[in-house]
């Protein structure tokens, strides 16, 4: 097609300037930000030198480093990358690898090709940011930065330069008209239920989860992380904070101080005993862990398909968590186990590495007290009540007898602590008796509808074996502080950082101090506003995948979904959406030429003072007219005539002639003589 | 609308290199998507994807609706070039950004034009060859907005044609009937017309009394003085020139041009044409079209 006569000028680039140079450093900075704090910190000293050193070579039209050089360069920016990373695969040392020869390739812009390349590189840095996160902010940033890297190309490839503001400017509106493009991709484009080549192994690194052992007082600060562990939605009514305990792990073996799920393979689904009505539905939305740990409402009742049963009537996922997941879940909160093994009775009274007699002695005499096991579980309750024992976040370390310490001498524990001591007392009188490590409570989010429960809700207590009921929860913790189990973790740190002790604090005064001032309280508020945007955003943004996919397809009426329908569909509306957005572009508009509507307005004004146009009338003839009749008018006229022949007959066009015609016309004023 | 106007019918489209490369770089992005099963990632190349398609529809916009044609052009010698304009008109709302324009024997130009405007574009060949010559078909092309779409028209050949006059001949006498003495050119002189000597051409003297003998030796115009005069006439004859027929075409030029400079009534008589002779300002041009064309 291309005739071979002329000389295509496709083929003549144009040569990009310094102005071109510094809005591409910009646009590499912009994309480069989000991987900013995971990076090596000589790599900003590299960008430095290498930034410095093309403008230098742009500017003062400098030598490029040779190729030699060049080489040189690369193999020890690699070899620096291997010692910072170990490795050169893998997400964290391929984005930081990219980034780096995107870098040097700023040594050898040439053409404008090496423009285009930088920003096409960038374009691919941008979306490396998303393996990290996707919140909210990154995805506003990616509408930012693709309307600022189509800006910079723009710029680039334009021989009469517009200032880099009205490239944005178009540059968005052409973002935003590809947007809904853009949108039908995104609802209909057929989507993998896995992955193509796997992940690399550092795919998920960071993510942390609940640990499944429990050593109290090996660790002397609570972890009070405000990050979500899991947000629930009720289908019916939602439970009260005292029946919200979420069950993750059933922990029975006491070793060396340290609570661990017991090692035998002889997980059973328990039988359970309870009422039809008591049944509550939810479904679990769980962030990533990187754990298989699903924390059920209390005790679960069926299994779905995709999990499997944990220890002491626990669920958990058949392989590690590595996505945010929602499950759909029933569970009861009042309930009586039906039989248990003699094998299970038996492990959860080993008190085999318990040290210290003074503690077996205090269990001895206790239990002697008591003429029942009940009575007997109350006196240990009342003996953490009744001798000063304080819920710390920062309890004492507790040594070697950390049990006897504890009960005896420090006194100072958070949850795990009195979980522990109290399973082993326990344990101790002949009573089977476990501990559950998980979630307590959790924060209504009165405007998501949901409930959302923190990493800092994380939970330890005990399940003492009762022979009539089974497994029963007793919570030590809230003989101690009660407020921890209504109030929720968040409480407790206000109440102690102001001086607050725990235990016997009434109601009013709890309230006064939670309810605290209205600042506090609409910071709370915007915080769970903030948490609904989100939930949202995840839920339909960035867990969107083949089940919402096929539910929307369901909801719109296509009953059975599989790929050639989904890409017919898309094509269709594609086809539509273009065909409209190429109406709108290609529709011309009736132009109204300003001379001309200036005209008017001055004729129109004319017709006010009694002198009508007719319709044959030229703009000379009426002007002659018009100084006939109003010889006073003849300096108002004069101008107006003057710029409108000057315009339309004499062909002479420009904005300064237009602007000189408008003036005339708005000094025009005529007023009527009688 | 005026001459050839850019429409669907005569424009094509192609991604440039820029835009292979970009859709190699889409492709890995959607890679990476799928991979990582990524929703981010997955909108990051749906909004590239879709913005890198509308730009298609900008790039076609930019160019659809300009007209193009050429101005009026004035005749020229062969040898000499020619000069004529090309008018881009632009009667659409639109501003039209960063438009290629390709002339043969011209360099290429990028411009920029707005709404309701026209452009013009001065443009010159070389021509060598008397007679009409057809001005060179045009080809527009852009690459607005991204540089990863290149569209252009077919080459327009607008239909304009520029006359192109015979290359005049080295200086050669007038046929040697109107230089002998025996032939007057002021033959009917009055008797008190008296050639009264030569003075220096002066603006505004009349044409008629140069002295074209001073003249064609080199030595500048000179009026001739007289005290009033007649017109001479002279009639160029196919027959007066030798050579062949370009050589005759040559000097036949060259000696209108001398006789209209002169202000001489003067006419051509070729084999099959003959002009009559005249002294009016369309004389010339006249006689210079029906050599150029002969």
């Amino acid at each position: 097609m291309l005739s071979k006569k002329f000389h295509i000028s496709a083929g003549q680039e144009i040569q990009p300037d310094k102005q071109a140079l510094i809005a591409l450093m910009c646009a590499f900075l912009l994309a480069v930000s989000p991987h900013v704090t995971r990076l090596p910190i000589w790599l900003a000293a590299l960008a430095i030198i290498v930034f410095s050193w093309s403008y230098k070579i742009v500017t003062v039209k400098g030598r490029q480093p040779g190729s030699i050089l060049r080489i040189i360069f690369l193999f020890t920016v690699i070899l620096f990358l291997f010692k910072h990373y170990h490795t050169l695969l893998g997400r964290d040392a391929g984005v930081a690898m990219l980034i780096a020869l995107t870098l040097l390739k700023f040594l050898e812009l040439k053409s404008q090709r090496d423009f285009m390349l930088v920003v096409f590189l960038c374009m691919f840095i941008v979306l490396t940011s998303f393996l990290y996160s996707q919140s909210i902010w990154l995805g506003i940033y990616l509408l930012a930065i693709v309307i600022i890297l189509f800006a910079v190309m723009m710029y680039l490839n334009h021989r009469v330069r517009h200032d880099l503001f009205s490239m944005l400017k178009r540059a968005a509106s052409l973002v935003m008209m590809g947007l809904p493009i853009a949108v039908l991709l995104f609802v209909l484009f057929p989507r993998l239920p896995g992955g193509l080549f796997g992940l690399p192994g550092d795919s998920h690194s960071g993510l942390t989860g609940m640990s499944d052992t429990m050593k109290p007082g090996s660790i002397n600060e609570l972890n009070l992380s405000e990050n979500v562990a899991f947000r629930v939605e009720f289908s019916a009514s939602v439970p009260a904070a005292k029946q919200r305990y979420w069950r993750g792990l059933v922990l029975e073996q006491y070793q060396m101080g340290t609570w661990k799920e017991h090692g035998e393979d002889d997980v059973i689904e328990n039988q359970i005993r309870y009422s039809p009505d008591d049944v509550v539905e939810y479904s679990i939305l769980q962030e990533a862990s990187n754990k298989k740990w699903i924390f059920a409402l209390d005790i679960p009742l069926a299994r779905p398909a995709d999990l499997v049963w944990g220890r002491g009537q626990t669920l958990r996922s058949i392989g590690t968590l590595r996505e945010r997941k929602e499950q759909k879940l029933q569970s009861v909160t009042d309930y009586e186990f039906v039989g248990v093994t003699e094998k299970e009775r038996q492990r959860n009274l080993d008190t085999s590495s318990v040290t210290g007699e003074r503690v077996k002695q205090l269990a001895r005499e206790l239990y002697s007290n008591s003429s029942s096991n009940n009575e007997y579980i109350n006196s240990v309750l009342s003996f953490y009540r009744n001798n000063n024992f304080i819920y710390s976040l920062q309890p004492p370390l507790l040594g070697e007898h950390p049990l006897e310490t504890f009960m005896l001498d420090t006194r100072k524990g958070y949850c795990e602590h009195y979980a522990s001591s109290f399973t082993m007392m326990m344990r101790l009188a002949g009573i089977p008796a476990r501990v559950v490590i998980g979630y307590q409570g959790g924060e209504w989010n009165e405007q998501g509808g949901y409930m959302i429960v923190r990493q800092s809700d994380a939970h330890a207590w005990s399940e003492v074996w009762n022979e009539k009921r089974g497994w029963i929860r007793v919570d030590p913790t809230s003989a101690v502080a009660p407020e921890r189990i209504e109030y929720g973790l968040s409480a407790i740190r206000q109440l102690v950082e102001q001086g607050r002790e725990l235990g016997n604090l009434t109601g009013d005064q709890l309230q006064s101090v939670l309810s605290a001032s209205l600042l506090n309280k609409t910071i709370k508020d915007l915080r769970l506003f903030w948490d609904g945007v989100n939930t949202r955003w995840y839920k339909w943004v960035i867990d969107y995948g083949a089940e919402n996919q096929s539910g929307l397809l369901k909801w719109i009426g296509f009953t059975q979904t599989n790929w050639s329908k989904l890409v017919y569909l898309l094509v269709a509306l594609v086809s539509v959406v273009v065909s409209l957005q190429a109406w709108f572009l290609f529709h011309r508009k009736k132009i109204v030429d300003p001379a001309v509507m200036q005209y008017q307005k001055f004729c129109h004004r004319l017709s006010r003072i009694g002198i009508v146009r007719s319709p044959s009338e030229g703009p000379a003839e009426l002007a002659r007219r018009v100084i006939e009749l109003r010889p006073d008018l003849q300096q108002m006229v004069r101008p107006v005539m003057e710029a409108y022949i000057a315009i339309q007959y004499a062909g002479k066009t420009g904005l300064d002639r237009q602007q000189k015609l408008r003036q005339a016309v708005d000094n025009f004023r005529p007023k009527r003589i009688n | 609308m005026e001459g050839y106007c850019l429409s669907r019918k005569n424009l094509y489209m192609l991604p440039t290199r820029h835009g292979i490369l970009f859709s190699f770089v889409l492709l890995a992005m959607l890679l990476v998507a799928v991979n990582y099963n990524n929703s981010l990632a997955y909108i990051m190349s749906f909004t590239l994807f879709s913005t890198v398609s509308v730009s298609m529809l900008y790039t076609h916009r930019n160019l659809e609706g300009i007209c193009l044609s050429y101005g009026e052009c004035r005749p020229v010698f062969a040898g000499k070039k020619l000069s004529y304009t090309l008018i881009l008109s632009n009667h659409t709302a639109r501003d039209r950004y960063d438009i290629g324009i390709d002339i043969k024997d011209n360099q290429s130009r990028r411009r920029d034009f707005t709404a309701n405007e026209s452009l013009n574009i001065e443009c010159n060949t070389l021509v060598k060859i008397r007679g009409w010559y057809t001005l060179p078909p045009v080809q527009v092309n852009t690459r607005f907005p991204l540089g990863l779409f290149f569209s252009w028209c077919r080459p327009a050949e607008l239909g304009r044609k520029g006359l192109v006059y015979p290359r005049p001949a080295e200086w050669q006498e007038f046929p040697t009937r109107y230089t002998e003495n025996s032939f007057k050119p002021m033959q009917s002189r009055n008797s008190n017309d008296d050639y009264s000597g030569l003075r220096q051409y002066r603006k505004g003297d009349s044409p008629q009394h140069i002295d074209w003998k001073t003249y064609a030796r080199g030595k500048g115009l000179y009026s001739k003085e007289f005290l009033g005069g007649d017109m001479p006439q002279m009639v160029f004859n196919w027959d007066d020139t030798r050579g062949d027929r370009e050589q005759r075409i040559s000097l036949l030029t060259r000696w209108v041009i001398e006789a209209g400079a002169l202000g001489i009534r003067f006419g051509i008589d070729l084999p099959g044409v003959q002009v009559q002779p005249s002294n009016d300002e369309r004389q010339i041009e006249k006689c210079l079209k029906i050599l150029a064309l002969y």
